[in-house]
């Protein structure tokens, strides 16, 4: 009897489909190397065997060779066995099952070689021993791939969609086999074209699945994964705001840990110890430390995915099926390695500058806490110098005559000023950080002020004001910055009939620019930018001044965001300071009465 | 004005503070009788109010004026532990510092103190300053008057 032309061509795919797996699987376990692997590709492997065989007697299978017929008839025996081996190394069977198998197969197999002769004509209806063979083949079968499939269907439950996929389809292949071998066994020759159509199309449809699971193609993969791959992305999204290491492993590792069909993941730190993890105990979390440390490259094992990252190593628990089904699945992880490293060395740079700015914070209280204690120790002797000048004017100011109550008045006004000095040192360290609410400040009325009180101890220096704004700031600090600019200029000036000019240019912007001019000695070149530091001082000799004053009005200054230098003159020193608009104000026309 | 002297501890380190205060608390005498000891510790402080060692049969002051800064036992510790006591407490205190720094400030007034003065540094002040003290304490508030 021929085959039709629709079973021969349903057979030829099938063979080139089995063909293919059997490349598949052996390229499977020249990858991984592991018994599951080596089962699938000998599996598969030896039934390309039978393919070969067959395509090549195939037009005519009445001219097999009895033996080669038993060869091919063992082959399809040792078929579910060795996809019983291959599901045994992911879930280990009872003793039972392990006992059936091996006598089961065993008994078939000798079976086969010791029946006299197998009839290769399909024609010809098996009957007496050989349908009793026939039948205890169909039972062994079906007894060693049903709990394959069974077991591969349920245990693919709680896997991440591409191992599951997979362990299912290869559940119902096994099934599939399975069924059309029943199908074929029982059967028989009735209604023979359309039965062996139907098996030949569940073989075929059988083939397909297997390829599918073993092999699955590039889009296959993309489209299973796509759930988990959309769920990485948005778990990527969210640490891309992380600015903690604590926020990067609380918002990662709990979304990815499912995703891989693992209970937990941990973000292992390049030095040592572990950033972060989650879903596992600590000494599986140990375990999994030491495991990824000596890991240069990805690597799946049956306890973990671990990826080694630049700051460290991802590694999130696997299964027993992940080693084989879900190796892929590092690609996925991969996928948001490089994200977590940006996402680690990001939260490292916030943390770094965490830490900076608390030092700077704890610099600066250090200095402001020394300031206080420094203004509490200075002060105190002060407060008795300050009684004792009192009690001394009150008690012997007549018997001191008019020099001796000079004396006083020098000692009283540098007792003052020492008080100024003291509440300077603290205003340095309050200047910019405590705000205050600006106010009008007229700079000629301040200057003539400040003027007045420099002639008592420079007599012969001149003071001039050209032009003066209104300025609006804290009056304290326009006190301060034009006494020391003035004093500055009248001190150091190298010659006691100096003159000191304020002016004033207005930018079209409406801004400012302030000079403080001085026909004095100048300051040198290289000088003109160390003046403005704490303590800094020309002439050290002279022990005038107390080194703050330039550092305190650079500090005002910028507190106002204006700018304080000193410019280049033809003769003498120019100080000039620019200030922003905002600080300006309309000087008010007065009206005569 | 009724004839009991009014009695003000003054608790300071600083000698000089001490002469200064005590002068410009006799010379402003208003016509009221102060009798002023001073201490020179915090330990000391402790010591004369619970009358211990040399300070037995002490009689507890109206005031008190304690400095901040003080060795041994600091003038918050002092206040502290005056503030704790039932029969100690109803003494009002003045802290009295050279520097105004706010962390004194509120834990001063945390711990109970009823005044904080920064001591003045200018010529003349902290005399003035002293006086009037004295005439608040003295003149406009009532002190406590069931003190042995």
């Amino acid at each position: 009897m021929k085959q039709t032309p629709l079973v021969l061509g349903l057979q030829y795919a099938e063979w080139v489909v089995f063909a293919a797996l059997a490349y598949v699987t052996l390229q499977l376990w020249r990858r991984h190397r592991s018994v599951a692997a080596a089962w699938a590709a000998a599996t598969f492997g030896t039934l390309l065997l039978v393919v070969v065989i067959a395509a090549i007697y195939g037009p005519n299978p009445k001219h097999i060779p009895d033996l080669v017929v038993k060869v091919l008839i063992a082959i399809i025996v040792l078929f579910p066995y060795a996809l019983f081996r291959f599901a045994a190394t992911f879930v280990e069977p009872s003793t039972f099952w392990r006992r059936f198998a091996g006598i089961g197969v065993g008994a078939v197999l000798i079976w086969t070689f010791v029946l006299p002769k197998f009839p290769t004509d399909p024609a010809v209806r098996p009957r007496g021993i050989l349908l009793v063979y026939l039948l205890a083949l169909v039972v062994m079968w079906t007894a060693l791939s049903l709990p394959v499939a069974i077991v591969l269907w349920l245990r693919g439950q709680g896997q991440p969609t591409l191992p599951r996929r997979r362990m299912r389809l290869l559940a119902l292949a096994t099934f599939g086999i399975n069924l059309s071998i029943v199908i074929s066994g029982a059967v028989g020759n009735a209604n023979r074209n359309v039965t062996q159509a139907v098996t030949e199309v569940i073989g075929l449809l059988s083939a397909i699945a297997f390829y599918l699971a073993f092999a699955p193609p590039g889009p296959f993969r993309a489209w299973w994964r796509r759930k988990e791959e959309a769920s990485l992305q948005r778990a990527a999204v969210g640490v891309s705001a992380a600015t903690t290491l604590s926020e990067v492993t609380s918002g990662l590792l709990p979304r990815i840990a499912p995703l891989f069909g693992g209970h937990g993941a941990a973000l292992i730190a390049k030095d040592h110890g572990v950033i972060g993890s989650h879903g596992l105990d600590p000494s599986e979390v140990a375990k999994i430390d030491a495991e990824a440390r000596k890991t240069t490259k990805d690597r799946v094992t049956s306890e973990a995915i671990m990826l080694p990252l630049r700051n460290g190593w991802l590694a999130v628990s696997a299964s027993v099926y992940t080693p084989f089904f879900g190796i892929e699945e590092v690609d996925l992880l991969r996928s948001v390695g490089a994200f977590i490293d940006l996402a680690i060395d990001r939260s490292e740079l916030f943390e770094s500058e965490r830490q900076a700015r608390l030092e700077i914070e704890r610099a600066s209280e250090e200095l402001e806490s020394f300031l206080y204690s420094v203004s509490h120790d200075l002060k105190s002797p002060l407060v008795s110098l300050s009684g004792y000048i009192g009690y001394l004017m009150e008690d012997y100011g007549e018997k001191l005559g008019s020099d001796g109550r000079a004396y006083i008045d020098r000692m009283v006004s540098n007792a003052a000023y020492m008080d100024d000095l003291i509440a300077d040192l603290l205003e340095l360290s309050r200047i910019g950080r405590m705000q205050t609410e600006p106010s009008d400040v007229d700079v000629r009325e301040l200057v003539d002020d400040i003027a007045a009180s420099v002639h008592t101890t420079h007599p012969q220096a001149t003071i001039e004001i050209k032009d003066a704004p209104m300025l609006a700031m804290n009056p304290v600090r326009a006190r301060q910055l034009f006494t020391n600019l003035i004093e500055n200029g009248v001190r150091h000036g190298g010659r006691s009939d100096v003159t000191v000019s304020v002016s004033s240019r207005s930018e079209p912007d409406g801004s400012i620019t302030l000079a403080v001019r001085d026909n004095g000695q100048g300051i040198p070149a290289d000088y003109r930018e160390r003046v403005f530091r704490v303590f800094e001082r020309l002439q050290p000799e002279e022990g005038e001044g107390t080194g703050i004053g330039l550092s305190i009005c650079r500090k005002i200054v910028d507190s106002l965001n204006g700018r304080i230098w000193v410019a280049d003159a033809p003769e003498g020193t120019d100080i000039e300071i620019a200030l922003p608009a905002n600080v300006v104000r309309a000087r008010k026309v007065e009206v005569p009465a | 004005m009724t004839e009991q002297p009014i009695r003000i501890m003054i608790a300071d380190d600083n000698e000089d503070h001490v002469f200064l205060a005590v002068r410009a608390l006799q010379d402003l005498n208003g016509g009221t009788h102060l009798e002023i000891q001073a201490v020179h510790d915090g330990a000391e402080a402790l010591a004369y109010i619970n009358g211990e060692g040399q300070f037995t049969g002490r009689t507890l002051p109206h005031l008190i004026l304690l400095d901040i800064k003080m060795p041994k036992v600091d003038g918050l510790e002092v206040l502290r532990t005056l503030k704790e006591n039932p029969t100690f407490r109803v003494i009002p205190v003045v802290m009295l510092s050279a520097s105004e720094r706010p962390e004194d400030v509120d834990a001063s007034y945390k711990l109970g103190a009823n005044s904080y003065v920064t001591k003045p540094a200018g010529v003349g002040e902290f005399r003035e300053g002293i006086a009037q003290l004295k005439h608040y304490w003295t003149q406009l508030s009532s002190l406590p008057v069931a003190l042995r």
